[in-house]
């Protein structure tokens, strides 16, 4: 009953907040008076690169958690969340080089918090591949929970490195920021909860459908004794 | 105290099994010289060289160390040789720490061989001033390479797919390393060109960079070993 | 020369791969001094069994008490007085016999190491071939410098693992020279085995396991070879 209700409640609110999101970003924010409507896209590109970190964040706690208690449940979420993340992260990238071409004049910036996001990708898509090549679930949960603590700890000295090698380079343009007013501000706060719950709804989904995967499994051992 | 010489003990062994064969030290020396010469073919030689000698010769240093790292357990799993240490009545982080030193002696040797070469094609200025920059890079670098490379050799070997998952794992984590190796090396090459003060602020950052990521790395690996070799 | 009080303490041990169960509910007592051999048809888990009992392998729930002392507490002292006898080498190819054995010596702190080496190299007969690289050897040498090499640190009980696997016929009677002397010496020795009848020759003390549960144990007055053939195929039903 409980689980439902959670499950229901996270649902409905991330698809009333993305819409709202997206009625806000295009009917309530004003124009910006430099990029025009190109800047509306920044409105899902933060939250997007955000998220990511969340994910993150979260399979970095639970493989802690997993090898502290041996629990597959926290295994179970920290594959989930890499999954979920990898898909946002990618969303970021695309948006990113949408972003960046009315902006920059090109399709890629090697501008640190893209490229954080990129190294950040090719890092959890190599969790995906390490999961995927251990068959035996306890070794699998062991050697994923071990590179997921070290993938994330890299994070930050990636993105700190990047952007001392970047304000190395005084040839490139830097990435003025974008002054934002408070209706702006409003609608990318709105955005990025909507897109927090969306997060945690996809989360919880997918490990819902790995338990049932297992309980098939289960079941079909059952039948074939 | 014992710990100490179960290390040793460890190191001493790879050491002696290594040079009684030099399989990997030879493969890794050829392999650095042969990159630097397919790169001078890709890039032509001249200016054009010159800007990226540092990234180049980082770029051969990265490969020939997934080469070693890839063979650090293979030894050790061939006869079940892990098993034996595993029985061994010793904390199991001095397999890590003993499994690091030795890659890292191995990583030293070959850049020490294979540096003088890539001065020779690539590097026209001299810059002997600043050799000893030049040696605490590559000693930074190198520990923090074989910290998490020897973990994640470890993590690899016991996979289905085995070497090929190391360069998968290793590269983006070691990116870090590889910015500041490279920014460093390249403030090292060109020094002349630029005054004394700026050398100094950039590089305390990069060396800075290299040691922040050396100890945290270090501790993980030793966090976190037990848990990799485990059954 | 029989003890009352159990060595090991085995309740109830599960031991699971993934979803694959290996050992269940398994219960066993094992004796000071005993020389147990533990058969059991193919993929039956004694390896496992061997490797949770030398802490190699961990174990999903049940008990392992040891001489009083649980093994989880600290495997690190336990391991001192182990002993592994595998049909794996555990030795390095590219260092030669003398150095193989040095550097386990060191490894389980081994005072007097020169002496214990020399004298293992003769039980073992291979004392004239100390310099050479184990690479080099026989299979059969190979397999005697591996037995030389558990029996270092003299540990009290020594785990054998399809010990006569592979070897041939003067390795396997250097081999039943040795494990007879050890359970002269009081050692606890513990065998798996597929081979019924290399099996019974030292044992005083039988277990079989089939799925991953001991279906028949027993100590003393055990029965001769044609007496525990129709109890062991009666016993993994086949």
């Amino acid at each position: 009953m409980r689980e439902g209700f959670v499950k229901r409640i996270l649902g409905i609110a991330s698809f009333v907040g993305i819409f709202a999101s997206l009625y806000m970003a295009f009917f309530y924010a004003p124009l910006d008076k430099n990029l025009g409507v190109v800047q509306k896209i920044f409105y899902i590109h933060f939250p997007v690169a955000i998220v990511p970190y969340i994910a993150f964040f979260v399979v970095f706690v639970t493989s802690i958690l997993y090898l502290k208690t041996r629990d597959g449940k926290w295994s179970k979420i920290a594959y989930a969340s890499v999954e979920v993340g990898l898909v946002i992260d990618t969303a970021l990238l695309v948006t990113g080089t949408i972003f960046d071409k009315p902006t920059w004049g090109v399709w890629w910036v090697w501008e640190p918090r893209l490229t954080t996001s990129l190294i950040m990708w090719l890092l959890y898509a190599g969790y995906l591949m390490l999961h995927f090549s251990v068959d035996e679930i306890e070794k699998r949960s062991r050697l994923t929970a071990v590179y997921g603590i070290v993938a994330f700890i890299s994070v930050p000295i990636s993105f700190m490195s990047i952007r001392w090698w970047r304000t190395a380079h005084p040839l490139l343009i830097t990435p003025k920021g974008i002054a934002l007013d408070t209706p702006m501000w409003v609608t990318t706060l709105v955005f990025l909860v909507s897109m927090t719950f969306l997060y945690a709804y996809l989360l919880r989904q997918r490990v819902n459908v790995i338990n049932l995967q297992e309980e098939i499994q289960d079941l079909k051992d059952e039948v074939e004794g | 105290m014992n710990y100490m010489r179960h290390i040793m003990a460890l190191v001493q062994k790879d050491i002696v099994a290594e040079l009684r064969t030099k399989e990997m030290l030879n493969s890794m020396v050829l392999f650095v010289l042969l990159t630097m010469v397919v790169f001078n073919f890709a890039f032509g030689s001249g200016s054009a060289m010159e800007a990226v000698s540092s990234g180049l010769l980082w770029v051969a240093f990265m490969f020939a160390a997934i080469l070693g790292l890839n063979r650090v357990f293979v030894h050790e799993k061939d006869e079940g040789c892990l098993d034996g240490l595993m029985l061994c009545p010793m904390d199991r982080s001095a397999i890590y720490f003993s499994k690091a030193i030795s890659n890292f002696v191995f990583l030293t040797l070959v850049e020490l061989i294979a540096f003088p070469v890539f001065t020779i094609f690539f590097v026209q200025k001299s810059f002997l001033s600043h050799l000893w920059f030049l040696i605490i890079i590559l000693l930074l670098s190198n520990v923090g390479i074989s910290a998490v490379g020897t973990l994640l050799s470890a993590v690899s070997i016991n996979t289905k797919a085995r070497d090929l998952m190391l360069p998968i794992l290793f590269l983006p984590v070691i990116v870090p390393i590889l910015v500041a190796a490279v920014k460093s090396t390249e403030l090292v090459l060109t020094a002349s060109a630029i005054d004394v003060q700026k050398f100094e602020t950039d590089m305390i950052v990069w060396l800075r960079t290299l040691a922040i990521y050396d100890i945290i790395f270090v501790l993980v690996g030793f966090l976190t070993f037990e848990y990799v070799v485990e059954e | 020369m029989h003890d009352t009080v159990p060595l090991f303490c085995i309740d109830n041990l599960n031991k699971s791969f993934g979803r694959r169960k290996v050992l269940s509910e398994l219960n066993l007592k094992i004796y000071k001094g005993d020389f147990l051999t533990i058969f059991g048809p193919n993929g039956a888990g004694k390896t496992t069994f061997l490797r949770i009992l030398s802490t190699l392998s961990g174990f999903s729930s049940g008990s392992i008490v040891i001489d009083g002392v649980d093994i989880k507490e600290d495997s690190s002292e336990l391991r001192q007085k182990i002993g592994l006898i595998s049909h794996n080498l555990l030795l390095y190819k590219d260092l030669n016999a003398y150095e193989n054995l040095r550097f386990y010596a060191k490894m389980y702190d081994i005072s007097l190491r020169e002496e214990k080496i020399s004298e293992l190299l003769q039980r073992v007969e291979l004392d004239h071939r100390k310099f050479d690289v184990v690479g080099s050897f026989s299979r059969g040498m190979q397999q005697r410098l591996s037995i030389a090499r558990a029996l270092l640190h003299n540990p009290e009980i020594i785990f054998l693992d399809e010990p006569f696997s592979g070897l041939d016929v003067h390795a396997s009677k250097i081999l039943d020279d040795i494990l007879e002397k050890l359970k002269r010496e009081g050692h606890t020795l513990i065998m798996t085995t597929h081979n019924l009848e290399r099996g019974l020759v030292h044992a005083n003390s039988v277990a079989i396991i089939n799925g991953g549960k001991i279906v028949y144990s027993k100590r003393c007055d055990l029965p001769d070879l044609n007496g525990f053939k129709r109890i062991y195929y009666e016993h993994i039903g086949d």
